[in-house]
């Protein structure tokens, strides 16, 4: 084939992605420019490593979909990378006007993640990005990930510096948030419901909060526990 | 040979473009359901919006941005409004101003792809507003186009839906209840969407049909042609702002300038203006306020003259309005509606006449989201000037002075946190901004009473707006969001835009309590139901409650939808309420 009808044939294409209904870039070009480096520090303070990752983000009651990104859990920051003018430019987003950040990764462990910005509306805190792990009509389970720089003392003198992940689970239920830290915490916040406790009981459900691994096990219960409440 | 192929390969490529580009220039209908054919002025107008693929005859999947108009006998818009429209379905309220005039107005709908049609394919309702101290005593002429109480009362056809009240009178405050189902057997569940409304009725009154009429899910608009295609899609989806930007003299247009829309949350962004100073920069339909700052970093905007285009489209309306002319009977129910609206404006609360404001969707915030440090001035000892604030505690910004003016300089977070020094500044002063507006003379910084501000937040880091940045953010809110009272700084120009209107709850009461039932504030609502989002199944029924308000009178039920398979339902019932006890 020609040069000319090569071009020409991508011209058709990239006309037939025009008239999808994506917003303007300038969206996700406007922002903070992310610069945060670690040198010192072994590991990484990204969720899946330093390489971005594609993701559909509703952004400003706007989706885009197809945008590198990658969510700092150190810092707790989204930043999306654009290439303005050919540069590579890394770009905070602002978190607030987040809706939701799916994934969209070959990886089955990541494909479909769902990111979005949690604010404790009662105490007026920010919670920050968290992972949607169950979002039901009156529960709504998420998880927090944080890594802190920790230091090891070398033996050359000195501290040796690295990246830690610590998770909480977080139920939002009645409006209120709460972090699951123990089973007390989770009955407290279901009301002690008997139903609900004996569901527990008789399926003989553990949960392993600490290492937040209790995912499954606390999906299933605010699965009943919402089927309990709709009657059904 | 080669000449032939040539022509073959360019032919089959036109094809393919106007073939693809008319597949993806979807037409598009609009309909619109009103909570009442009718309005006293002071109400609020409830409404529904569905969006239509005429080919498909389903919802349209993604989102519009509906333009909504009210158009009196001259055409001339007397209220204008936005509403978002996602996958085909928008819901929204108008406050009808109380100095509108009694008569026959148009409610206009349409979106920017169906601006490149016909305007005989807007759709269009018309609405009966009445203000009660401009009624005609005048009794109708021959040669009048068309009189309202001699019109035959339209009674549309029931079509796919049943709606039963469970009795046909109550009491006042009593609880109603409504069921729904849909008229069909299918063995596949289709989805539905409903709106409901149930408001005081008369007969005169409904001079229009009030069924989705059969266009709505009609004929199929000829494709566009490429040329026409090839318009730009800004603004079919979202919100944009559009104008020109002109010198007052023969200075040169600047390369960029920027917009800032001031609020509890702030918005900024960037236009860059063509040769002929036209610009275009679409903006989020998150946005609730009104108010445009357009202002240049290093232009005086005050030298520029800038003309926003209006987003709506002229008309002209080949119908005549009908006149209207109400006899004793409706003279007397137009009485009553308005003693309501009265009554109801001194008991109640606004929000419950206008609508309660939903839940926010974002937490107020500022355009660049989280800085790195916010002092809450309230949590310092209070100084009397601004000055000494910045000379007591204020860090991470340094004061400079530079060509004869003082400036902030940022501190550089990033080049800090790779040096041992942590004093780093940027190189050059950083955007300084008060409520979103920015200020270039630190002097009005300085002139501020501290008492005024609530906080101030310092960004680090380079401000990127596309190509442009800011080095470093020093932003300074004030508690009331209004500029310390000041003026605006001269090179600041404001303009209003009608942004994307907002939904809100309607209204309705509880007495289920003997407390709220005995509550001896009058409840005179003339709607006593409004619900824009009910959601049926097919093989199902769902069930509506609500209660009656202290006004006796017929009231009629109306209920409008469009199941997934593209087919529009409706039907009507009615109801008397009897007054009772201390309501007579």
């Amino acid at each position: 084939m020609k040069k000319r009808h090569k071009i020409f044939l991508l011209l058709i294409l990239g006309l037939m992605w025009i008239d999808g209904e994506m917003p303007a870039q300038h969206f996700l070009e406007n922002g903070r420019i992310y610069e945060h480096v670690y040198p010192s520090t072994s590991g990484h303070q990204f969720l899946v490593s330093p390489s971005p990752l594609k993701a559909d983000i509703v952004y400003e009651g706007l989706k885009f979909e197809g945008v590198l990104f990658n969510y700092d859990i150190h810092n707790d920051l989204v930043f999306t990378l654009n290439y303005p003018g050919g540069y590579p430019r890394n770009i905070i987003l602002n978190e607030k006007r987040i809706d939701e950040v799916i994934i969209r990764d070959k990886n089955p462990d990541l494909e479909g993640m769902t990111l979005a910005y949690l604010r404790d509306t009662l105490n007026h805190s920010p919670v920050g990005i968290v992972e949607v792990l169950f979002d039901g009509s009156r529960y709504k389970l998420m998880l927090k990930r944080k890594k802190n720089q920790v230091g090891d003392n070398n033996p050359s003198g000195g501290k040796l510096y690295r990246f830690t992940t610590v998770s909480h689970y977080i139920l939002k239920a009645n409006g209120k948030v709460i972090f699951l830290r123990s089973k007390k915490d989770l009955l407290e916040s279901l009301n002690r419901d008997p139903e609900i406790i004996s569901y527990i009981r008789k399926n003989k459900i553990h949960f392993r909060f600490r290492k937040a691994q209790a995912t499954d096990e606390l999906i299933r219960v605010l699965l009943f526990a919402e089927t309990q409440l709709s009657g059904v | 040979m080669e000449k032939l192929q040539n022509i073959t390969f360019w032919l089959c490529a036109l094809l393919i473009i106007t073939g693809t580009r008319g597949l993806a220039q979807s037409n598009e209908k609009v309909f619109i359901h009103t909570d009442k054919p009718f309005y006293i002025t002071g109400e609020t107008i409830w409404m529904k919006a569905y969006g239509v693929d005429p080919q498909s005859q389903k919802l349209l999947p993604s989102t519009r941005i509906l333009y909504l108009e009210l158009l009196d006998k001259s055409a001339r818009p007397v209220m204008q409004e936005k509403i978002m429209l996602r996958d085909g379905m928008g819901k929204g309220q108008w406050f009808i101003h109380p100095g509108l005039g009694t008569g026959n107005y148009y409610l206009k709908a349409y979106t920017k792809g169906m601006k490149g049609g016909s305007t005989e394919d807007f759709f269009e309702k018309m609405i009966l507003l009445v203000n009660p101290f401009e009624i005609s005593d005048r009794r109708p002429a021959a040669d009048d186009p068309i009189f309202v109480d001699t019109l035959p009362r339209i009674e549309p056809p029931r079509k796919g839906l049943l709606v039963e009240a469970d009795k046909h009178q109550y009491d006042s405050r009593e609880k109603v209840k409504l069921t729904v189902k849909l008229d069909r057997n299918s063995s596949n569940p289709i989805e539905t969407n409903l709106s409901v409304s149930v408001y005081k009725y008369h007969p005169g009154l409904d001079p229009v049909p009030l069924s989705i009429p059969d266009e709505f899910t009609g004929q199929q608009r000829p494709n566009l042609t490429l040329t026409e295609a090839t318009e730009e899609m800004a603004g079919i989806n979202h919100p944009v702002i559009k104008g020109n930007l002109k010198p007052n003299d023969d200075r040169p247009l600047p390369e960029r300038f920027f917009i800032t829309i001031p609020g509890q949350s702030t918005w900024m962004y960037m236009a860059q203006p063509d040769e002929n100073g036209d610009f275009s920069i679409e903006i989020s339909p998150e946005i609730k306020t009104s108010d445009l700052l357009f202002w240049g970093n290093k232009t005086d905007l005050s030298k520029y003259t800038i003309d926003l285009e209006s987003p709506y489209t002229d008309h002209s309306l080949k119908r005549p309005f009908p006149p209207f002319f109400p006899d004793k009977s409706l003279k007397t129910f137009i009485e009553a509606c308005n003693l309501n609206i009265q009554l109801s404006n001194a008991y109640l609360p606004g929000s419950n006449i206008r609508g309660l404001p939903l839940a926010e969707r974002f937490p107020p915030a500022p355009f660049f989201g989280t800085s790195n440090i916010k002092y809450m001035l309230d949590e310092y000892t209070r100084f009397p000037t601004m000055e000494e604030v910045f000379i007591e505690y204020v860090r991470y910004v340094d004061k400079r002075k530079r060509d004869g003016k003082q400036h902030f300089f940022m501190w550089d977070l990033y080049a800090n946190e790779n040096s041992i020094s942590n004093t780093i500044n940027f190189q050059e002063p950083g955007l300084v901004m008060v409520d979103g507006v920015p200020v270039g003379d630190l002097q009005t910084i300085w002139d501020f009473d501290p008492l005024k501000i609530e906080s101030i937040q310092i960004v680090n880091r380079k401000y990127y707006l596309e190509d442009y940045f800011f080095y470093g953010i020093i932003y300074f809110d004030t508690y009331d969001g209004d500029f310390g009272g000041q003026k605006l700084p001269g090179d600041v120009i404001r303009k209003e835009f009608i942004p994307v209107l907002q939904p809100r709850d309607f209204y309705t009461p509880d007495y289920q309590s003997e407390q709220a039932s005995g509550n001896r504030l009058p409840d005179r609502r003339n709607v006593l139901y409004w619900n824009p989002d009910v959601m049926l199944q097919s093989e199902q029924y769902t069930e509506l409650e609500f209660y009656t308000a202290d006004d006796g009178g017929i009231y009629r039920v109306e209920v409008n939808g469009l199941t997934a398979d593209g087919e529009a339902i409706f039907a009507v019932t009615e109801f008397e309420v009897i007054k009772s006890g201390w309501n007579r």
